[in-house]
């Protein structure tokens, strides 16, 4: 039975997309057969970061729409071949999803994938909506700041009431946090909310938490899922994310500010 | 050329309504100096109606001539008499004052509409998120879980919040005075019982369990 797991936020510029590439990769990557739908529709942003947007024939809009079938719309990855991208349209505009569309596509999805990740729109209007619905469950990316906080209690509520779950009086969709661009040399500063404030703020169990890293710029421009940067403490941290995904418990690493030496000091950290 | 009928037109006019809470003479005048004192143009001639609904005893025909006085003395004009009491009306009459009818509001105060029972109680057993609004309709509020900033709960009884109170909370939403709004952790962007409110600035910094209920025209929060 596959999984659909809407990757979501309410406020823009999060780490939606990098989170939904990561993910996806891990999963992939551990296995699971799985694809990532990008439901921004107008704006090109999960293609680039996967490094497929050359390739991009159809879209989902043209298979909502009839126009393709899925497997015509569908990118293979090249890095991982249990890993799918179904790429947004960048002449359309949200209303092109329709309930019934996004349904029939992710009813036929569900045939082959163990895992279907959409990657939601920021917002709370009709895009983020579509891509949340038939959810699962949800990963809720946050950043230790109030505004991006408040949103994602927004969304949370959102996913309670609008849900086709929430509308069914089925099992609630499965919350979960993440925790991204985390700091915790500013936390110690007080300049953003330390994981405490957001948990109670929010009062859903706690997936993961990504330091704020140059790594997650670099991947994202040469179009490398950041989770494939094994080096990197941002890669490092998806993985133990995606572990934690599937099951496995795995502690928190990168929360602590490090005591810079006095080497470190010297010659740079 | 026959004379124009007299016109004439009913039209609203603002009063002064000042209530006699005693006849003796001198702490009456010292009442009505010290409240003019405040503000003298406000008073400059206005229309004033005496409210008796205070007093056990009305006051004889030349200690009501007194009063008068010191009114006008004061440069207001008094010219009615109102009171809850409508046997008031005839005295208004023999003593050449116009007779107002109280107003509904003060009429109902002077028999309280039996207080609600609230016998129900609605549960909430999930946070209420930022944007949500729940409304306890005739009944209680319980919520077991927090409630968020930017969002509501509204109950015509009384709200119990198990967890933090970040959002707005309105008790009593039909009037119940006795209504009370009790949390875990008071955070609250705002506070209403019956239509009186407190907001997030004037509540304090104090947070905790808190109870808050109307302790006269002020809500009370009490920490615990």
């Amino acid at each position: 039975m596959a999984t659909i797991i809407v990757v979501t936020s309410g406020k823009g510029g999060v780490g939606k997309t990098t989170t939904s590439a990561a993910i996806s990769m891990g999963l992939a990557k551990a296995g699971h057969k799985t694809v990532v739908i990008d439901f921004d529709i107008g704006l090109r942003n999960l293609d680039i970061i996967m490094n497929c947007e050359r390739r991009v024939v159809y879209d989902f809009v043209n298979v909502i729409q009839g126009d393709a079938s899925l497997n015509q719309a569908l990118i293979k990855d090249k890095r991982c071949d249990d890993l799918f991208i179904l790429p947004a349209s960048q002449t359309r505009d949200k209303e092109a999803l329709t309930k019934d569309g996004v349904q029939a596509v992710l009813e036929q999805l569900k045939q082959d994938f163990e895992y279907i990740i959409c990657d939601s729109p920021a917002g709370i209007e009709h895009g983020a909506q579509m891509a949340l619905y038939f959810a699962d469950m949800a990963i809720v990316v946050t950043n230790p700041e109030v505004s991006s906080v408040r949103d994602s209690d927004r969304i949370l509520g959102i996913l309670q009431s609008k849900s086709y779950r929430a509308e069914q009086n089925l099992e609630p969709v499965k919350e979960q946090l993440l925790i991204a661009r985390f700091n915790p040399e500013r936390v110690e500063k007080g300049e953003m909310l330390s994981i405490d404030d957001i948990e109670d703020i929010l009062a859903i169990p706690l997936l993961g938490i990504i330091p704020e890293s140059q790594s997650v710029l670099n991947a994202s421009n040469n179009g490398i899922p950041v989770i494939l940067d094994e080096k990197s403490d941002a890669g490092q941290a998806y993985q133990d994310t995606v572990a934690r995904l599937l099951g496995e418990e795995r502690p928190h690493r990168f929360i602590e500010a490090n005591k810079k030496g006095i080497l470190k000091r010297v010659f740079g950290g | 050329m026959t004379q124009a009928p007299l016109k004439i037109r009913s039209r609203l006019t603002a009063s002064h309504q000042i209530a006699l809470t005693t006849i003796e003479l001198d702490p009456f005048e010292a009442l009505i100096k010290n409240t003019i004192e405040k503000a003298p143009s406000l008073f400059h001639y206005a229309p004033t109606v005496l409210d008796s609904s205070a007093l056990e005893e009305l006051p004889d025909s030349d200690r009501l001539q007194a009063l008068i006085g010191i009114c006008r003395q004061y440069r207001l004009v008094p010219f009615a008499l109102t009171s809850n009491n409508s046997a008031h009306q005839d005295y208004a009459y023999q003593h050449q004052l116009a007779w107002i009818e109280p107003r509904a509001r003060s009429a109902a105060k002077d028999e309280p509409k039996p207080a609600l029972a609230m016998t129900k109680t609605e549960v909430i057993n999930t946070p209420v998120r930022s944007g949500q609004q729940v409304y306890a309709k005739d009944a209680n509020l319980l919520i077991t879980r927090q409630v968020s900033a930017g969002a509501e709960v509204i109950a015509d009884g009384n709200i119990q919040i198990l967890g933090a109170l970040r959002g707005k909370a309105i008790a009593g939403a039909q009037g119940a005075e006795h209504c009370e709004i009790i949390c875990n952790q008071m955070d609250a962007e705002l506070l209403s019982i019956a239509g009186t409110y407190l907001v997030q600035e004037d509540i304090g910094t104090a947070n905790g369990p808190a109870r808050c209920w109307l302790n006269g025209d002020q809500i009370q929060v009490d920490y615990f």
